[in-house]
């Protein structure tokens, strides 16, 4: 398994942006979403909450 | 069209040194690291490069160390400005006045990270004295200069029992996000960590809390961060297996390797900062051909996971595997904090 099980790698994305687990959100609005973005980061790359 | 986040530490230097630093873990530095600007431009072109081909847009995270102590940031931050590239910063709050917080709001920073690892004792005694104080203090300035603020606490045996009231203290601040992962043990301290069940009692308390604030109408959102969530969630009927049909498709869980990545002040790629995880340089290597590689698919056997690969979560939580590198010295072994009997 690997990168091409990874749906957010193909599908169509509607909002869902990521962080590394740093990040206490994702990218994305309105209201943020765990990814993307590190673990290090409480919320992902976007706008808004 | 999606983000790709880039989590990209330009500097090694810090005012703090929290007990559970991964960068003072490794010992005493006689100089910090920092990335040369010269290196920050092939970074910011490598990273579009990357986000062209892979069909994403880039999205920074500058951090450290506290970002804002690199002798270049402001270089860096106009560098982002110029190219219309959005930026948060995982940082410290100690150099965050009215004036910087305009500045930075000035250059694009959308959002300001901000740590709180317990209440006022705690977090002092993990960061250092006066550090609660301050980080509430920076609160105002960043949100009157229209930076969205996120309160994040990482969660260890040594404040686990106070992380429902810091729910309580982001609301009562104004936090725009709160949330919290946990603590990447090594080996040797593995005695840091919580129990299973130690841990799943306070997401308890602390879904409560989140459910009773987002029914008064609190401004604060609650990122359910920790893929511990997807588990809990499972058990209280709130998320349904139905809506995902594909067996072999990855729909959540940890997202090393998916849609992250993170940049050290040498350049080192990692595919996740909470363990050791390089996979190449971004001074040297073209990201995307990293990104598609074998070195990065070594982080995306989904089939690997020991205790994962036997649960029907297993497409869409799989813990922590830097939390289980961390305490079993292997990424595919169980998540220790993991309650779920398969």
């Amino acid at each position: 398994m690997g990168l091409k099980n990874l749906f957010a790698w193909y599908a169509d994305a509607e909002t869902k942006a990521a962080t590394a687990c740093g990040t206490a959100c994702g990218a994305g609005d309105p209201k943020p979403d765990p990814k993307p973005s590190a673990c290090g980061s409480a919320c992902g790359a976007g706008d808004g909450k | 069209m999606e983000y790709f986040a880039f989590q990209w530490h330009i500097t090694e230097a810090c005012d703090q040194r929290c007990k559970h630093c991964y960068i003072y873990a490794l010992g005493s530095h006689a100089k910090f690291r920092e990335m040369a600007v010269e290196d920050m431009v092939k970074v910011i072109g490598n990273c579009r490069t990357f986000c062209k081909k892979a069909g994403r847009m880039p999205y920074f995270y500058l951090t450290g160390g506290d970002p804002i102590l690199h002798p270049q940031f402001w270089t860096l931050a106009k560098l982002l400005r110029e190219r219309d590239l959005p930026f948060a910063i995982l940082g410290n709050p100690f150099h965050l006045s009215d004036e910087v917080c305009e500045r930075l709001a000035a250059c694009g920073c959308r959002k300001y990270q901000l740590s709180l690892d317990g209440l006022r004792d705690t977090h002092d005694r993990i960061r250092r004295p006066g550090s609660y104080d301050e980080t509430l203090a920076a609160i105002p300035p960043l949100k009157r200069a229209g930076i969205s603020v996120a309160v994040m606490a990482t969660v260890s045996k040594w404040n686990v029992a106070e992380i429902p009231s810091l729910v309580d203290v982001a609301v009562e601040h104004e936090a725009d996000v709160f949330a919290f992962a946990r603590y990447c043990p090594s080996r040797a301290d593995r005695d840091t960590t919580c129990s299973p069940q130690e841990y799943r009692d306070m997401m308890e308390q602390c879904w409560e809390k989140f459910q009773k604030y987002e029914a008064e109408g609190c401004k604060t959102s609650f990122n359910l961060k920790d893929h511990l969530w997807t588990l809990f969630q499972y058990e209280e009927g709130l998320f349904d297996l139905r809506d995902y049909p594909e067996d072999d498709m990855i729909y959540g869980g940890c997202n090393c390797g998916n849609c992250h990545m993170t940049i050290l002040s040498d350049g080192a790629v990692y595919a996740c900062r909470r363990m050791e995880s390089r996979v190449g340089n971004v001074l040297a290597d073209d990201l995307y051909d990293l990104f598609t590689g074998e070195a990065y698919e070594a982080y995306r056997r989904y089939d690997k996971f020991e205790k994962c690969v036997k649960c029907e979560l297993r497409r869409f939580c799989r813990g922590c595997p830097a939390v289980a590198a961390g305490y079993h010295g292997d990424m595919y072994a169980a998540d220790p904090q993991c309650w779920k009997e398969v």
